[in-house]
């Protein structure tokens, strides 16, 4: 299981072992700089032919196709399919609501979201693809631009292993700026609780899928969260508005539940209706498990649909 | 009947208030990213105080009332006296013999009476407990209900000649005990004779006081009537001297002192166990003091005890006293003479050495005047006579004018005699042989040996230079302390071959040995190279004659074993420590047994020759005894009853008020009967009800979360 503080950033070797062998793949084309394994929308010299077109002027010689100007007296240059490296994002909520202690040495959501990006971008790195990294509080406070390599992904640890960020309330309208900036095709990740409003984050959500980006929503909760375990009288605080209430759990469980019950399938629908792929992980989790048998999963519906 | 202090508990209803005050106050808000879901609306509907929650608090509040009033131990109206909890305690000092009005009971006997009438009047529920106090608590039974086993410890309580130390502590031991009892009827009964020297150092600062305040404990100081007849008490009696010789007298000293306010006539009487051997009567005026004094003749070798009485008065326990007499042993030597030295017949005195010795070791008996009052004498015999006397039997053996004893038997058994811890006194005259008195007797010698004998032309004077002599023996003779020694000339002695092993105790001023001393064993030898004859030297001629012979006497004897370090006489005050020796039972470890009025036992350890006497509160004389030496001396304890008992100066009912932080304290015998009003505690339906109340909120408290958590 991945641990993490503030300081540094703890991934289990376990983790990454089992993440290793699968690869990152993204549903759509891809636009990448260098070259790479996945498909692009551009025309290039791997050996994957597309077409022939005619000559023009200007076209590279060595591209004409010899045996069709010899049947045919014409000149046709082949098209071949351009494979390029893709660039992976992560938009990772780092606002107070993420950084709420959990209880039994647990790491908070904020760990858990951190070594989660980790160990991804460790898979994306190892496939030669390039990485990204926001972090978003109340306002953006990272931004680290898609890059190859492991130097790359050293500095992304760094940033990981203390990432900064305050405040918060307000995912969605900052996580579409960042949308903004990312471009079109691509993969995206986006790491937060999705306990601020979910209107902005689902409007991102749209955005990110209008420009080609796979999109993950993966919302990180604590545990004591999903089960409200408490039975003593407790005033309980919220970490972004300082608001306070304070009652007897045992009497207010039922209604909590059944609100958290209707918001998360509120997401659930959302995404199941627009195609973006959705995972819940709390602090309690096997994420071992789960994260290998969610890419697992993936992969395969991308091969398919491929 | 209410215990008041216990109400403050009633301030305990506070306590649930302050414990939410304060976890409010201590609550640490706990953060929750989802706190939106909590609908403020539940929350305000948790808060909102029902009916159920006020039946609630008010069956807590009644629990804790309840709790509070159970706990001050509410009493209430009743038929018949409550379970009572009564702690009697008894004074046993020697003052509680006092008589009654009717003047043949003593106090002791009527209150123990009265005592054995509570004790049977005791009923189902009741818890008594009796102390018997004097100079320390005797007996203490602890709260019985068991009625029977206190009688027969009320029935068994004696009565000591000790005095009352232990009587106030005791009182207090009852008062915490009773501190720790629940029953509504709590009463603390002291019977005594209230004597003032028992509570006299208290008065001041009572710590009565504060055990009494804030109990329901009554306080109940018995004082009944006594004679206050006229009275003479015997403060003491002690012999003068505290140890004699046998055949020797000694007088006794009775100290009486009339305490009445009326001259008095009293026979003072001096007995040996029950027979009164002489009476001295005496007058005495009010306040009086007189010492008076009996003569005793000791004609019997053992220790005796002996009793002092005055005849019948108001207060008889202090009309007799016990005093012992010690013996000490005679000292015998035996003057073991050649041939040449006859004895005397009657009253003749001989000059001859042997005869001059003994006239200077015991006068009187040499004259045959002594009447047996000397602590010394002198049994002559001739040389033949040795070896059939038993030489144990003497302190020192004086071989005078001797150069072989009858055979070489006798000088082993001499010398065995020595090493045993006897003394011999080696004086050989100018007949003996020196070699033969070398090679004989040289078992005794230590290595001295006689040279010739030797008769200088002027007659050589003593050495009065103590710094030439090795053994300080006759020190006071060199220095002059018993008169001139310029007069003191020795015309013919014998020179000394070899010093041996011997010191050098007298020498001649020209370095000659004339007395040496040496040890051997547990005993000393004595070799004097002269005699006493006239003719070889003029000191038995001087008056440092006697001196001289009782000073190497004195050093020669041999310790009395029987009474070594023990001569003192065994006399204590009744309950006080006291080491008594008794060497005779050195070795013998087991116990000593003192039989007297009562029958005590003392461990002696094997190493020790001494007891540590104590406890023993009946005044008597007590003989020792042990089972592993039924022959040995008698020795005897004298246990005197406590001088301060007669006192009659008692505790007014005011000071017993003031002892008692103001509560009156003071009762007759015959007023304990309404000790007691008829209350009983509300134990039983308290109970009930707090363990309803406590039903009642559990069930309550329950069905509430229950809802809650629904």
């Amino acid at each position: 299981m991945a641990n993490g503080n503030t300081n540094s950033l703890t991934i289990d070797p376990r983790l990454l072992e089992r993440l290793k062998g699968i690869e990152l793949k993204s549903r759509f084309l891809v636009r990448g700089f260098y070259e790479n394994r996945h498909r692009t929308r551009d025309f290039g010299a791997s050996n994957e032919f597309i077409e022939h077109r005619d000559y023009q002027q200007g076209d590279d010689i060595r591209r004409i196709d010899w045996r069709v100007f010899a049947r045919t007296n014409r000149l046709f240059v082949k098209r071949f399919e351009m494979e390029a490296n893709m660039r992976v994002h992560f938009i990772l909520d780092t606002s107070d609501s993420m950084r709420v202690p959990a209880e039994d040495r647990r790491p908070t959501k904020l760990d858990l979201a951190a070594c989660i990006t980790g160990a991804v971008a460790m898979m994306a790195v190892s496939q030669q693809d390039s990485v990204g990294l926001f972090c978003i509080g109340d306002r953006m406070e990272e931004a680290i631009p898609a890059r190859q390599g492991m130097r790359h992904l050293a500095q992304l640890y760094q940033h990981l292993g203390a990432p900064r960020g305050r405040g918060g309330g307000n995912f969605g309208e900052v996580a579409w700026e960042v949308m903004r900036r990312l471009g079109r095709r691509g993969v995206t990740f986006l790491l937060t609780d999705a306990l601020d409003p979910l209107d902005p984050i689902f409007e991102t959500l749209k955005g990110l899928m209008v420009r080609e980006q796979d999109v993950t929503l993966l919302q990180v909760l604590d545990e004591t969260e999903l089960t409200f375990p408490f039975d003593k009288m407790t005033e309980f605080r919220h970490p972004e508005s300082g608001r306070r209430i304070m009652g007897d759990p045992l009497a207010l469980r039922a209604r909590y539940l059944a609100r958290l019950e209707a918001h998360q399938e509120r997401i659930r629908a959302f995404c199941h209706q627009q195609g973006v792929d959705y995972l819940r992980v709390h602090n309690g989790d096997d994420l071992i498990t789960l994260l290998s048998s969610h890419f697992l999963q993936r992969l395969v519906r991308r091969s398919i649909r491929c | 009947m209410l215990n008041p202090l216990m109400l403050l508990g009633l301030l305990g209803l506070g306590v649930p208030v302050l414990i939410h005050l304060i976890n409010r106050r201590r609550m640490r808000p706990r953060p929750l990213a989802t706190l939106e879901f909590l609908d403020q609306q539940d929350v305000a509907n948790v808060f909102a105080p029902v009916p159920r929650d006020v039946w609630q608090l008010l069956l807590r509040l009644l629990l804790l009332s309840l709790f509070v009033l159970l706990m001050a131990r509410l009493t209430g109206p009743s038929a018949a006296v409550g379970p009572r909890a009564v702690a009697i305690v008894m004074d046993n000092s020697m003052s509680m013999k006092r008589p009654i009005p009717d003047g043949k009971t003593a106090l002791f006997e009527s209150q123990r009476a009265r005592i054995l009438e509570l004790v049977r009047g005791m009923k189902p529920g009741d818890y008594f407990s009796f102390t018997l106090a004097g100079d320390k608590t005797f007996a203490s039974t602890g709260f019985t209900g068991d009625r029977a086993a206190l009688e027969r410890c009320v029935t068994n309580a004696w009565i000591s000649d000790g005095g009352g130390r232990g009587l106030y502590p005791a009182i207090e031991d009852g008062l915490r005990e009773l501190r720790s009892r629940r029953a509504p009827n709590t009463a603390l009964i002291v019977f005594s004779d209230q004597q003032l020297r028992n509570y006299r150092s208290h008065l001041e600062n009572s710590t009565l006081a504060p055990l009494l305040r804030g109990s329901r404990i009554k306080p109940v100081f018995v004082v009944d009537p006594v004679t206050n007849g006229p009275n003479v008490e015997l403060k003491g009696a002690e012999f003068h001297p505290e140890k004699t010789y046998l055949g020797a007298s000694g007088k006794v000293t009775a100290r009486l002192h009339n305490a009445s306010e009326t001259q008095q006539v009293v026979t003072v009487a001096l007995k040996s166990g029950p027979v009164t051997l002489e009476t001295r009567p005496c007058n005495l005026a009010s306040g009086e003091t007189a010492h008076v004094e009996i003569r005793q003749m000791f004609e019997s070798p053992n220790d005796t005890a002996w009793g002092v009485s005055l005849s019948e008065d108001g207060f008889p326990a202090d009309n007799d006293a016990y005093a012992t007499m010690r013996m000490l042993k005679r000292r015998q030597v035996l003057l073991v003479t050649s041939a040449r030295y006859p004895k005397p017949e009657g009253l003749t005195l001989g000059t001859s050495g042997a005869d001059l010795f003994s006239c200077a070791v015991n006068p009187a008996e040499a004259t045959g005047e002594a009447r047996g009052e000397t602590f010394i004498s002198v049994k002559r015999v001739p040389v033949t006579d040795l070896e059939r006397k038993a030489l144990s039997m003497y302190s020192v053996v004086v071989l005078y004018g001797l150069e072989e004893l009858a055979s070489p038997d006798v000088v082993q058994d001499l010398a065995g005699y020595v090493r045993q811890g006897g003394g011999l006194y080696l004086i050989p005259d100018a007949a003996v042989v020196s070699s033969t008195f070398n090679r004989e007797l040289a078992p005794l010698l230590s290595g001295f040996q006689l040279g010739d004998l030797r008769e200088p032309k002027l007659a050589a004077p003593l050495d009065d230079n103590e710094k030439n002599v090795a053994d300080p023996l006759l020190s006071k003779l060199i220095r002059g302390e018993w008169g001139t020694i310029n007069d003191i000339l020795f015309a013919r002695y014998f020179d000394t071959l070899e010093q041996g092993n011997t010191r050098a105790a007298l020498k001649t001023r020209d370095g000659d040995i004339l007395l040496a001393v040496a040890e051997m064993g547990k005993g000393r030898v004595c070799i004097q190279t002269h005699s006493w004859n006239v003719e070889d030297t003029s000191l038995p001629r001087s008056l440092s004659f006697v001196g001289v012979a009782h000073a190497v006497l004195d050093r020669l004897s041999r310790p009395d074993a029987d009474t070594e370090g023990d001569d003192r006489p065994d006399h204590i005050q009744a309950g006080a420590f006291h080491r008594m020796m008794l060497s005779q039972f050195r070795g013998l470890g087991g116990e000593v047994t003192l039989e007297g009025p009562r029958t005590y036992s003392f461990k002696i350890a094997p190493e020790d020759a001494h007891i540590t006497v104590k406890d023993i509160y009946v005044a008597g004389a007590y003989r020792a005894t042990h089972s592993g030496k039924t022959a040995a001396r008698d020795r005897w304890l004298a246990v005197n009853p406590s001088p301060e008992e007669s006192a009659a100066e008692f505790i007014t009912a005011d000071q017993l008020t003031d002892l008692c932080g103001g509560v009156r304290a003071t009762a007759t015998s015959d007023q304990l009967d309404g000790l007691f009003r008829p209350r009983r505690e509300l134990l039983a339906p308290l109970l009930a009800l707090v363990f309803a109340a406590l039903a009642a909120e559990t069930a309550g408290g329950a069905f509430l979360r229950r809802r809650r958590t629904d």
